[in-house]
C-alpha cells in the first residue's frame, strides 16, 4: 500500500466523563480569571492606620490617589516639621485645599478616616464633592473639592503611578487596615485580605456562575470534537509516513533528539556545578586584582553611561594595591566638577594637587558624573577608612545637595554591592538607619530586584568577574556609543586630549539656549533658602538650616565626617553677572549658611571659586585647567594646614 | 553492537554532557551579571 492510496479516517470519541471533567476545569479557570480582574467597591469612608515614618525622604508623600493621568485626584501628606503634618488635596486641573496642621510624632500610629469624593461616588447614584478627614481628638476637617470619576481598579494606596506633580511616586509611611493588614499599591483589592475578598466576591460569583458553566460546557464539547478529529488526522499521517519509501526530515531531527536525550544527567549536573563554582572563584580572584591600567580618572568607556559598572571591590582593590598604607591618601569624589569635565588629562586638577602635596600624599580621583557626596567614591572611602588611618575624602557638595545614604538612583548599586559583601563597617545606630533604608527600597519592584541581585552577587561575584572580562578581554553589552567596535575591551580605550576646550567655553557663553537657561536657573537658585513676604522682601527661610543639617546628617556616618572635606564651588561670574546685586548677595549668603551647617554636622568644609575669573570656567560650573589649578591650590593649602 | 563498540560511545556521551553542563554553568553565572544591568543607562548630557 502506498501513501497515495486514500485511507479512511479513524474516528475516536472522548468519553462523556472526560468532557465533564474538562468543563469543570474550564469553569474554575473562568471563575479564577473573573476573580483576578474583579475589584470590589470600597466603603465610602475608608479607615486607615497611618504610621508616620521616622525618616521621610521628602516633604510630601502620596496617601490616596484615584483616577488616571489628566483626570485624577491626589490626597497626600505634607511633613511640615519633625512633629507636624498636614493633608493636602489636589484635583487635576483644579487644585485643592490643605488641612490644618496635625501633631504626629515619628513612628507614631494614628487612625485616619477618609471620605474622598472619588471613592464615595463609586456607589451607584452618588455625586459627592465633600472631602472629610478625621483623626480622633486631633483633626476633623471638611472641604468642598473638585473630583474626577474613577473605577475601583484606579485607586492607589500610598502610591502614585498616575503621574502629576502633586506628590512623588511612593510613600515611606505605612498604611494599614484596622485589622493590621498593610495596604500599598494599585486597586481596591489591596485594601482587603484574601478571605475578605472571596467573601465579597461570592454574590458576584453566583451571578456569573450559570453563564460561565454554559460556556465551559460548550468549550469542552466542541474541544472534544475537534480533539478527536485532530488525533485521527495525526494518526493517519503517522501511518503514511511509516509506509513511505521517502522518510521526511523529521526522522533526522528525531534521531538527533534521541541522541541528546540519551546524554547522562549526572555528568551534566557535575559540569554545571564545577563550572559555576569555578566562575565564583574566578570572580573572587578578579575582585582582588588591580583592574584599571594607567588610571587617571573615570571617563566614558569605563562609566555606567556606557554600561560599564565598576564594582566596589574594583575601586578598593585598585587603591589597596597601588597606594602604600603609610601614605596620606586623598580620595577625590563627587561629581563632574571634580572629575575634571573641561580639563584634558594632561591638565587635570588632581595632577596639580598631587604635585602640590608632595610624595607623602597619594591622590586618587574617583569622582564621576552626577555623583553626590555620599555616592560612588564615598563607598570606597568608607570601605578603606579603617585601613588608611591618614586618609581624607575630598568631595564636591552644595548647600542644597540632597542625596540619600546609598548615593541615589544611578550609583546606589555600588553601595549595596559593598554592603552585602561586608565591606562597610558601621556603628549600630547607622546600621539601623541602613536597615530602614533597605526596608523602604524593597517596597517597590526595582528596589526588590536591586537588593536581591546584590545579595546573590555577594555569593556569586558575577559582576566582579564579568566586568573584569569586559575591561580586559571582551565587552559583551551593546552600547550605542560604540557601534563600530561593540566588543572591544574597555581597557583598550585611552582618553584623548580635546583641543577644542576654548571653543566649548565660547559656545557656553554665546549659545543663546544654553546661556538663557543657565541665567534662568541662576534666578531660581537665588530664591532657594528664602521666602518672600507680602511686601516682596526676601527673608531667610527659618527651616533652611535644619534642612541642610538633616540632609548632610544622612549622607555619611558620623565617625568618618571628620575626614571628609566638602568643597562648595562657586559658579561662573560670567553668568552671575546677569543676576541682580541682591540675587548675588543671597546666593553668597546661602553659601555661608551651608558652610556653617555642614561644619556643624561634623564635616570639614571649604568654599572655592570666590574671586575666580570667567576664563577659569568652561561653562556655568565646570572648570578649565586654570580653574583646576586654583582649586588644587586651595584644597592643598587646606590639607597641608590641617593634615589628615 | 558489542560492548567494545559501546564503551567509546558511552564516554563520548559523558564528555558531551559534562561540557554542555559546564557551558550552562558559565552561561548562568554570566546571566547573573547581565540581570544586574539596567535596561537603559542614565542619560548625562555634558556641556
Amino acid at each position: 500500500m502506498s501513501r497515495f492510496d486514500a485511507q479512511p479516517r479513524a474516528r475516536s470519541r472522548t468519553p462523556i466523563r472526560a468532557r465533564l471533567v474538562a468543563a469543570v476545569i474550564i469553569l474554575l479557570g473562568l471563575c479564577a480569571v473573573d476573580f483576578a480582574l474583579w475589584n470590589p467597591i470600597p466603603p465610602p469612608v475608608v479607615s486607615l492606620q497611618f504610621t508616620r515614618p521616622s525618616w521621610p525622604e521628602g516633604d510630601r508623600e502620596p496617601f490616596l490617589c484615584t483616577g488616571v493621568s489628566g483626570a485624577a485626584d491626589f490626597l497626600y501628606v505634607t511633613y511640615i516639621d519633625p512633629e507636624t503634618i498636614a493633608f493636602g488635596y489636589d484635583s487635576w486641573g483644579a487644585g485643592g485645599p490643605t488641612s490644618p496642621p496635625v501633631k504626629i510624632k515619628p513612628d507614631e500610629t494614628v487612625t485616619v478616616r477618609v471620605r474622598m469624593p472619588a471613592i464615595a461616588n463609586l456607589r451607584r447614584g452618588a455625586d459627592e464633592n465633600t472631602l472629610q478627614i478625621s483623626i480622633p481628638q486631633r483633626l476633623d476637617w471638611r472641604a468642598t473639592v473638585g473630583n474626577h470619576r474613577c473605577t475601583p481598579g484606579q485607586i492607589e494606596w500610598a502610591w502614585n503611578d498616575i503621574g502629576g506633580t502633586a506628590c512623588p511616586e511612593r510613600a515611606f509611611a505605612t498604611l494599614r487596615t484596622p485589622s493590621g493588614h498593610v495596604v500599598r499599591g494599585v486597586g481596591t483589592k489591596r485594601y482587603y485580605r484574601v478571605p475578605e475578598l472571596l467573601r465579597a466576591w461570592r454574590p458576584h460569583g453566583f451571578r456569573v456562575l450559570l453563564p460561565y458553566a454554559l460556556c465551559a460546557l460548550a468549550i469542552a464539547w466542541v474541544g472534544a470534537q475537534w480533539g478527536g478529529r485532530t488525533r485521527a488526522w495525526f494518526a493517519t499521517r503517522a501511518e503514511t509516513e511509516a509506509a513511505s519509501p521517502f522518510p521526511s526530515r523529521a526522522a533526522d531531527h528525531y534521531e538527533a533528539y534521541t541522541w541528546l536525550s540519551r546524554l547522562p544527567a549526572r555528568p551534566f549536573l557535575i559540569g554545571f556545578l564545577v563550572a559555576f563554582g569555578g566562575c565564583v572563584l574566578a570572580g573572587h580572584w578578579a575582585s582582588r586584582q588591580v583592574l584599571f591600567r594607567s588610571f587617571l580618572r573615570f571617563f566614558q568607556p569605563i562609566q555606567p553611561q556606557t554600561y560599564f559598572y565598576p564594582t566596589a571591590h574594583e575601586l578598593v582593590s585598585y587603591v589597596e594595591r597601588t597606594v602604600p598604607r603609610e601614605k596620606r591618601l586623598v580620595l577625590v569624589g563627587g561629581a563632574s566638577y571634580f572629575r575634571g569635565t573641561g580639563q584634558n588629562p594632561s591638565g587635570l586638577w588632581t595632577r596639580d594637587l598631587q604635585r602640590r602635596l608632595g610624595d607623602g600624599y597619594a591622590v586618587v580621583n574617583f569622582a564621576i558624573d552626577q555623583a553626590g557626596p555620599p555616592a560612588f567614591a564615598a563607598v570606597a572611602f568608607q570601605a578603606l577608612a579603617r585601613e588608611y588611618p591618614h586618609m581624607i575624602y575630598v568631595t564636591t557638595g552644595g548647600t542644597f545637595s540632597d542625596d540619600p545614604t546609598d548615593g541615589g538612583d544611578v550609583y546606589r548599586y555600588i553601595y549595596w554591592d559593598a554592603y552585602y559583601k561586608g565591606m562597610l563597617p558601621m556603628s549600630k545606630a547607622w546600621r539601623e538607619r541602613v536597615q530602614l533604608l533597605i526596608e523602604r527600597e524593597e517596597r517597590d519592584r526595582p528596589g526588590q530586584e536591586l537588593h536581591l541581585g546584590k545579595r546573590i552577587d555577594a555569593v556569586a561575584y558575577a559582576c566582579d568577574l564579568w566586568s573584569w572580562v569586559g575591561y580586559r578581554g571582551l565587552f559583551t553589552v551593546w552600547a550605542d556609543s560604540y557601534p563600530l567596535h561593540p566588543f572591544r575591551p574597555r581597557g583598550a580605550y585611552h582618553e584623548a586630549e580635546d583641543p577644542n576646550m576654548a571653543e566649548h567655553q565660547r559656545h557656553a557663553r554665546e549659545a543663546p539656549e544654553y546661556r538663557d537657561l543657565m541665567i534662568e536657573r541662576g534666578h531660581g537658585g537665588a530664591k532657594m533658602g528664602y521666602v518672600q513676604d507680602s511686601g516682596g522682601e526676601w527673608h531667610i527661610d527659618p527651616t533652611v538650616r535644619k534642612s541642610i543639617a538633616a540632609r548632610y546628617d544622612r549622607m555619611l556616618p558620623r565617625d568618618v565626617r571628620g575626614r571628609t572635606l566638602v568643597v562648595l564651588l562657586h559658579g561662573n561670574p560670567f553668568f552671575e553677572s546677569f543676576l541682580s546685586r541682591e540675587e548675588r548677595a543671597r546666593i553668597a549668603e546661602m553659601f555661608d549658611i551651608g558652610d556653617e551647617e555642614i561644619r556643624r554636622e561634623g564635616y570639614r568644609c571649604l568654599q572655592v571659586g570666590k574671586g575666580f575669573s570667567a576664563d577659569d570656567y568652561v561653562d556655568v560650573g565646570h572648570f578649565m585647567a586654570s580653574g583646576g589649578r586654583k582649586i588644587a591650590a586651595a584644597v592643598a593649602a587646606d590639607l597641608l594646614s590641617n593634615p589628615p | 553492537m558489542n560492548p567494545r563498540q559501546r564503551r567509546p560511545q558511552r564516554w563520548a556521551r559523558i564528555l558531551a554532557a559534562t561540557i554542555l553542563g559546564a557551558m550552562a554553568g558559565v552561561c548562568f553565572h554570566y546571566l547573573l551579571y547581565r540581570l544586574s544591568l539596567p535596561s537603559t543607562p542614565f542619560i548625562y548630557v555634558a556641556f
